[in-house]
């Protein structure tokens, strides 16, 4: 079932264990360090700016190309065509489809080494990407979870008010969870309650803290969630933003940069 | 995204860093609809080069894109034609054909095979396109769809820049079946089919509603039924999920559902519209399979030109001239549709479905009951699709069957399928497809495809007519 998370292909077909993982990652001979990861993401980001889509669109891309490192590495491809395509194919999928020769003209302005004008070369990934993923490409997405959690928060039996603020940061840690392995790990709901209990709980130096951890803790209990999950999730979250301090762009980019030019040259 | 970052670790800023990360914000996108915005305000590092003071090279269209990847891939790809053995071809589709075919392993294991083309051919070279947006929607929804009463997809190949959409066989569908019922003379379709066709048609119909999929194209051609009388609903080519709308459905495409089974709310110009437009298309299709004909068949008007899509006047004529001109009373937000100006314009007609539901030879209150509430003008009133399963008409007897045929004596000859062509992997034969081929760089609309779609299928019925 396309509505429900629980019937859906991502939780029968495309979520794993973390030992899965890494078993998965040890036979790939893979090398895509979580810098790489935020490189990545930061090219998501940017080509969805200057396209001006929609966060969906690029959270849907961003599980793609997670999805598609778990099956190559990114010494097979071009990593610049891998993200046009995943947000191309992404476009599709939510229903906000973006004419191809639009899409590779952008990419190419923000990218013009890197990306050919031949939009039949886009096409032609699009195409293996779709079947590395098995044709599994409905996505479901913490950000109803998060609206709703806001909402029973708010309601009596718990009493936790979240600010707009709050909200705007807990919106953000989960953008961001699309750079680690959460969303190939979890149910949607475990990075949203994740990224609500960041935004409110740790990041929260008000004196009325304990009270809402109280309550916060009370609704953990009652909407039966998997706590272990939750914790390993914010977890998860918290070693992205620590690795985040060592992460030099430019040497990154410079270093992928030079793999694709030597590809092209070999 | 520093701001985050510092609160966590009370780390220093970090300039190189800053089009990364959480760019947008809560209040303004993303489930709740409300329309685009820019992603980000600032950009960052502009280029992918190394030293902006040198000119920037431009990649040619022989730059390194996915060749050792594709090696990989190509190396161990197992061929449709390895896996099945094509009988020969059911259909040319709208996007392709449909073959029939046997797997070589089980060889009970029969399947109907849709091929899409991705790629186009200019100068006698073959190019990828983008894939149609209709080959998206089939492929993904299906992946995720699990019931008795939708077709089965049982796998997708990829192969030489085809799709094979691969389903199970279904001997039958309603179209052939009320053509069987027609010709050479009519003879009505037994009470006990006609009420589990409808029942399970219901019940499938649920199923995609209850996970928010609209179908969009319902009609007798695309509801296919297996030997053993299992109705399966089939085509989900221009179905898509209506949770959480992004924009209004109309704005993806504007023509949906073939014009014999288009809701009033469409004829009229709805902008917004609901799962209810697949009931009023399973009315219509209670309606032919009691007469054995469409009952609401109207002229097409067709597209002018690219931008205008004509009132289709002819056809709500037809289906005022048995339901009666609608009213405020009846339907209350009538007024409010763009093309209402055009339908005040009609002379008046008095409810006439009860005279026509005798006239077609039924005599069943309640079935008359249900087909008057699928045909309901009001979207907001029509039955729905769960609720419409515990009808009277249901509960009473005869009661309903899972084989629909159970109580029948008919027999319908099996699908007819043309042996001359079973050359599946052939680039050749696809005259739908370069009709279409324009339009595939776009991803295809529904605009198109629901033209399509219907023209086929009167060509098909003239041809079965003769
Ligand atoms: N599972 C199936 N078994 C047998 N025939 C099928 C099956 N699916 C489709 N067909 C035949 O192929 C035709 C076209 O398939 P359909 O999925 O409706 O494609 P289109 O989008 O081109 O209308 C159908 O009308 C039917 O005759
Ligand atoms: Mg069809």
């Amino acid at each position: 079932m396309s509505a429900s998370y629980w019937c859906s292909s991502q939780r029968q077909k495309w979520q794993y264990t973390r030992d899965q993982l890494t078993r998965i990652r040890a036979d790939l001979g893979d090398n895509c360090n979580v810098h790489n990861r935020i490189f990545l993401h930061s090219l998501i980001v940017k080509l969805g700016g200057k396209l001006n889509l929609r966060q969906v669109i690029l959270s849907t891309a961003e599980v793609f190309l997670n999805r598609f490192l778990t099956r190559a590495t990114l010494k097979e491809v071009n990593a610049y065509l891998l993200v046009t395509t995943c947000i191309y194919l992404g476009c599709k999928i939510e229903e906000s489809p973006v004419h191809i020769r639009n899409i590779v003209n952008e990419s190419r302005n923000a990218w013009p080494e890197f990306i050919p004008s031949d939009p039949t070369k886009l096409a032609e990934f699009e195409f293996y990407l779709i079947e590395e993923m098995d044709c599994y490409m409905v996505i479901h997405h913490p950000y109803n979870s998060l609206v709703q959690i806001v909402q029973v928060l708010k309601t009596g039996d718990f009493k936790v008010g979240i600010t707009s603020d709050e909200q705007k940061i807990a919106w953000s840690i989960v953008n961001d969870s699309y750079i680690t392995d959460l969303p190939l790990l979890f149910p949607p709901h475990i990075t949203a309650i994740a990224a609500v209990y960041m935004a409110c709980i740790l990041m929260d130096d008000n004196i009325y803290k304990n009270q809402r951890v109280n309550s916060f803790i009370k609704f953990l209990a009652v909407s039966n969630v998997d706590l272990d999950e939750v914790i390993e999730a914010v977890q998860e979250m918290l070693t992205l933003y620590e690795n985040w301090n060592g992460y030099d762009e430019i040497s990154i980019r410079n270093s992928l940069n030079f793999r694709i030019l030597s590809l092209n040259n070999a | 995204m520093s701001n985050l970052q510092q609160q966590f670790l009370r780390g220093q800023p970090q300039t190189s860093s800053s089009m990364v990360g959480s760019g947008s914000s809560p209040s303004n996108r993303v489930g709740l609809g409300l329309g685009h915005g820019s992603m980000m305000d600032g950009s960052g590092p502009q280029s992918g080069g190394f030293n902006r003071s040198q000119p920037i090279r431009m990649a040619g269209n022989d730059f390194f894109t996915i060749a050792p990847y594709r090696k990989r891939k190509d190396a161990v790809r197992v061929s449709v034609i390895k896996k099945y053995e094509i009988l020969g071809y059911i259909a040319a589709g709208t996007y392709g054909k449909v073959y029939k075919a046997k797997d070589r392993v089980d060889q009970n294991g029969l399947y109907a095979i849709k091929k899409f083309k991705t790629d186009s051919k200019d100068n006698e070279v073959i190019h990828y396109t983008g894939i149609s947006q209709s080959a998206i929607r089939e492929m993904s929804l299906c992946r995720e769809l699990n019931h008795n009463n939708i077709t089965k997809l049982t796998e997708i190949i990829l192969e030489r820049k085809c799709i094979y959409m691969v389903f199970e066989f279904a001997e039958h569908d309603l179209l052939q079946i009320i053509h069987n019922h027609s010709h050479p003379d009519l003879k009505p379709i037994p009470e006990s089919t006609l009420k589990s066709t409808m029942y399970q048609l219901l019940s499938g119909l649920s199923y995609l509603h209850q996970n928010w999929i609209v179908h969009r194209d319902l009609k007798p051609a695309n509801i296919m039924v297996t030997s053993d009388g299992t109705i399966k609903i089939g085509d989900l080519g221009l179905a898509r999920k209506f949770n959480n709308p992004l924009q209004s459905l109309y704005a993806g495409d504007k023509v949906v559902v073939t014009i014999w089974y288009r809701a009033p709310e469409l004829l009229l110009g709805a902008r917004h519209y609901t799962p209810a437009i697949d009931l009023w298309a399973v009315g219509c299709i209670l309606a032919e399979l009691l007469s054995l004909r469409p009952i609401f068949k109207g002229e097409e008007s067709k597209m002018d030109n690219k931008k205008q899509v004509p009132f289709q006047e002819n056809q709500l004529l037809k289906i005022v001239e048995i339901l009666g001109t609608p009213s405020s009373e009846r339907w209350s937000s009538l007024k409010n549709y763009p093309e209402y100006p055009q339908l005040a314009k009609f002379t008046l007609f008095p409810p006439n479905l009860r005279a026509w539901y005798h006239s077609a030879g039924g005599s069943n209150k309640n079935c008359l009951k249900l087909l008057s509430e699928l045909l309901d003008y009001d979207p907001a009133k029509r039955v729905n699709a769960l609720n419409s399963l515990s009808h009277k008409w249901f509960t009473e007897l005869p009661r309903v069957t899972d084989n629909i045929f159970e109580n029948s004596k008919f027999k319908y000859p099996p699908r007819k399928i043309q042996k001359d062509d079973n050359d599946i992997l052939s680039m050749s034969g696809h005259s739908h497809q370069q009709l279409h081929g324009t339009n595939s760089m776009l991803g295809g609309t529904g605009a198109k495809r629901a033209f399509g779609n219907n023209a086929n299928d009167q060509m098909h019925m003239r041809k079965k007519q003769r």
